[in-house]
């Protein structure tokens, strides 16, 4: 074992990890391989057994009233948040849910549908390579492309990514190259997703399929998507989708791991140089304090920030907090006549395009200027995706207010129902849009709301800045056009970025989406970061984070296989490993887990033969 | 079966049809077959609430159109919204049914009929949740009743719509119509959609794992034309600076315009599902 630089006198060295997200899980594995006692605490339940398996049992399901009633998640009468437009705002404009994200085993990768696109090179270089814009803080990662590229390739095959390299369009290639194929090959592709896809080849656009972390083939010992079209926002009934189990599989097996779910980190204890443990409540309601060597921060951007706000850690340059980003979600919709689409049927989505992430797309430059920027972007866009079916019911519900205020039930809703222009008849796409970094968006504490420990709730503050208004009102009308051009009979985009000025008429008052980031900003500079190159608090060396919060850009893509391959290369830092890891081993694919086999098997060939 | 069903084409394949339509029989807890008590209603708010969540999606003794497509009253509705309110008279609760599947489709058993024991955090709350919901049933069912002279559930079907339909209680219109929609199109394990009734009606499969679905029912283009004669609920106003777009013509002659009905849709859709 390598002597770590976190332990004291050659004993076995402790770490605490708070979080088994996709950032927790990956630093508990190589800090566990690594040879340390990791503890990964989990304020949420553990929805699963038998985590050592590839395969554990899973109270997750296809049971979308489940979801809807939060299983799995924060309840926000429990652990609200507070938010609010700017920080002289005394009073919140939202309480309860802000951007809460799932919150048990796995974190967000419960529920996710598992899109697992890499940052390009911009995103690390953003500020060498396009320059700083004027209200932002644009900055350049303590590192670039070339140095994760390695730990994307790790995070690939350790999750299992399912895409075509050979597929990808010229752009992608150029800004976020590869050196080898994803270890399978792309699933099956939505009805959908291939009609808007059509949709933007007509327009222009390179679609290409969407690498996911999804089974296209039975891999690490977990069966391929059985396409139930349960997947985003639902767990995985079969885990052939990847997710942070895989590594904390991994941790577990080493021997060196403990999980403690219902387990809540109040307090990470310090004395402004160095940490020396966690004080936690546990299921029971008592409180304890951990002995901790290292202490690893992985609850989430918003949580982290919080975390280390509750525990006066030192702030080296005042931005701890700061510089909170969110993607932003614009929607585009298609309704089709002549034919059931049926994007319930799949993995979400399928298809995606990255034309709009490049700052020189066609006339970006020319309406950035107009807006008083250098340049602006967009992001990638997912395409094809529709509601489940309660969701469908009670937009009907709304709608029919609006439409018939004198009878809005009864037979026009079943009538409604029964086309399901609204589900089965729609196909819809997403654009997930840069948000730069402000240090007036931040996270706080709420000087009045707390939470079910007793402890401050999180106080966001957070607007956009005009690049993100002006990307969005010149990308609106080109996803509307990619609906139109698939053959939609009715077609329309949304505007989803909300301000004081101009709420969206979604009438949400918060950020859209659940990818959360910055508030603990990497850098080279104590000055300019709160933590180090890689990811340790500048004034204690012994904390470390390993979510999203460290990032200095939010990037125009998905941000969990960046998260992953961050965690992993600075875990391997603190711990004192060098170079590239060494792949975990894939399991071979046996059937455990408990998945009826023989079932899934006859079940498909019986339909397939009709 | 549903008309638009049995109009559908298909290409590609015959197999995501023929499984759609040999949905499995209802295969629903024995004691659903039975006539249920309720457990929070008595006898007199059980029928108010089983007569108005019939008014909002009528079944077939409810609205001649609705031959042949069941709806809140023939789904067990009522009982949906009985265990809800009673969920802790269970143990474990009934609020989170299990996982990861039922024996619908492949599964050996009904792992989805065994709720989740509840965290202690949760229990506190969802004791909170149903305490409130229970005191706006009582509320909402009384004000419906008052409004009816005394006896809602025994009112005509046009006196029963325009209270429904009324501003003052439209707060428990609403709650009442998602809780139907719950228990009209959420898995059986809660109570409502007996018989698949709810799925069945609108040729939705459901709780599809394990099997899931063939490739080819991912890829497949599944024709079919939104019949026209029939009249949708979308506004006859028509936009001259929107795109064209193809329109229905409504069974009264007017034109409906599909694109103000996405328009206003839009806003909901890109809410999301936690809306």
């Amino acid at each position: 074992m390598q002597p770590c630089p976190c332990s004291p006198g050659g004993r076995v060295p402790r770490a605490i990890v708070v979080g088994s997200g996709p950032g927790g899980a990956t630093a508990a594995m190589a800090l566990a391989r690594a040879g340390f006692d990791v503890t990964v605490l989990e304020k949420g339940r553990n929805l699963f057994a038998s985590l050592e398996r590839p395969v554990p049992d899973t109270l997750y399901g296809n049971d979308e009233l489940k979801m809807r009633r939060g299983f799995g998640q924060a309840l926000p009468e429990l652990e609200p948040r507070t938010f609010r437009y700017r920080e002289d705002q005394e009073e919140p404009v939202a309480v309860g849910d802000v951007n809460t994200i799932p919150g048990a085993v796995g974190g967000g990768t419960t529920l996710w549908d598992a899109k697992v696109p890499r940052f390009w090179d911009l995103d690390f270089s953003k500020r060498s390579l396009l320059g700083p814009v004027e209200g932002a803080d644009v900055a350049d990662w303590p590192f670039a492309y070339g140095e994760l590229a390695p730990f994307y390739d790790a995070v690939e095959a350790l999750v299992g990514v399912a895409g075509d390299a050979e597929a990808l369009p010229e752009l992608t290639r150029r800004h976020a190259p590869r050196s080898r194929p994803f270890p399978m090959p792309a699933g099956v592709q939505m009805r959908s997703s291939l009609l808007l896809a059509d949709g933007a080849r007509r327009v222009g656009l390179h679609p290409y399929p969407f690498m996911e972390a999804v089974n296209s083939v039975p891999y690490d010992g977990r069966p391929p998507c059985i396409h139930c079209g349960h997947c985003s926002t639902f767990g995985c009934p079969i885990h052939d989708r990847g997710s942070a189990l895989v590594p904390l599989r991994h941790a577990l097996r080493t021997g060196r791991a403990e999980l403690r779910a219902e387990t809540a980190a109040l307090r990470v204890l310090h004395d402004g140089r160095r940490a020396r443990g966690v004080l936690v409540e546990g299921r029971d309601g008592k409180r304890r304090t951990l002995p901790a060597d290292l202490v690893v921060l992985a609850a989430g951007a918003v949580d982290t920030a919080r975390l280390a706000l509750l525990s006066e850690l030192p702030d080296s340059s005042g931005l701890l907090g700061r510089c909170l980003m969110f993607h932003w979600m614009s929607h585009g919709y298609g309704i089709f006549l002549s034919e059931r689409v049926h994007a319930n049927i799949g993995r979400n989505v399928t298809q995606a395009i990255d034309d709009f992430c490049d700052p020189d797309f066609e006339g970006a430059r020319a309406a950035a200027r107009k807006a008083g920027l250098s340049y602006f972007r967009g992001g990638v866009v997912e395409l094809g995706g529709t509601p489940q079916v309660i969701q469908e019911a009670l937009q009907y519900r709304d709608l029919l207010e609006l439409f018939h205020p004198e009878k809005p039930f009864g037979v026009r809703f079943k009538r409604l129902m029964r086309l399901s222009a609204l589900r089965d008849r729609l196909a819809g796409l997403q654009m997930i849009a840069e948000d730069l970094a402000q240090p007036t968006n931040r996270v706080d504490l709420d000087p009045r709301v707390r939470d079910r420990f007793g402890l401050p709730a999180v106080r966001v503050t957070y607007s956009p800045h005009r690049h993100e208004l002006a990307a969005q009102d010149f990308y609106l009308p080109r996803l509307a056009e990619i609906v139109r051009e698939a053959g939609a009979d009715a077609h329309g985009a949304i505007q989803s970025v909300s301000t004081e000025e101009r709420p969206s008429p979604t009438g949400q008052v918060t950020p859209t989406g659940s990818h959360l980031m910055g508030g603990m900003r990497c850098g080279d500079d104590p000055a300019t970061s709160v933590t180090d190159a890689h990811g340790r608090l500048w004034a204690i060396e012994n904390v470390g984070v390993a979510d999203a919060g460290v990032f200095p850009t939010s990037g125009a893509h998905n941000p969990t296989l960046t998260i992953m391959a961050v965690a992993w290369r600075n875990a391997r830092a603190w711990a004192g490993v060098e170079g590239v890891p060494a792949l975990p081993p894939v399991e071979r694919t046996d059937g455990g887990g408990g998945v009826p086999w023989e079932a899934v098997a006859a079940g498909a060939a019986a339909a397939a033969a009709g | 079966m549903h008309p638009a069903l049995s109009r559908r084409a298909f290409v590609g394949s015959v197999g995501f049809l023929l499984l759609l339509q040999r949905l499995p029989r209802a295969l629903v807890e024995a004691a659903f077959a039975q006539p249920q008590p309720f457990r929070f209603f008595d006898a007199r708010q059980a029928a108010v609430v089983t007569e108005a969540t019939a008014r909002l999606i009528p079944g077939p003794r409810d609205d001649p159109e609705e031959a042949g497509h069941p709806g809140a009253r023939e789904a067990g509705v009522v009982h949906y919204i009985d265990l809800l309110l009673t969920a802790f008279e269970d143990d474990p609760p009934r609020i989170y049914a299990g996982g990861p599947w039922s024996d619908r489709h492949g599964g050996a058993e009904n792992l989805l009929a065994r709720f989740v024991p509840l965290a202690p955090w949760e229990e506190r709350a969802w004791r909170r949740r149903i305490a409130a919901l229970r005191r706006r049933y009582r509320a909402g069912i009384a004000a419906l009743d008052r409004a009816a002279d005394g006896d809602f559930a025994a009112a005509p079907p046009e006196r029963q719509d325009a209270i429904l339909a009324s501003r003052r209680h439209a707060g428990f219109r609403r709650l009442l119509f998602e809780h139907a929609i719950e228990g009209m199109y959420a898995i059986p394990e809660y109570g409502g959609n007996r018989e698949l009734a709810g799925w069945r009606e609108i040729g939705y499969a459901g709780d599809v794992a394990p099997r899931g679905w063939p490739d080819e029912a991912m890829t497949a283009a599944v024709e079919d034309v939104a019949p026209p004669g029939v009249e949708l609920p979308f506004p006859a106003q028509v936009s001259d600076e929107r795109k064209p777009v193809r329109r229905l013509q409504s069974a009264g002659g007017e034109i409906a315009d599909l694109q103000a009905f996405l328009d206003a849709a839009l806003p909901l859709l890109a809410r999301g599902p936690r809306a």
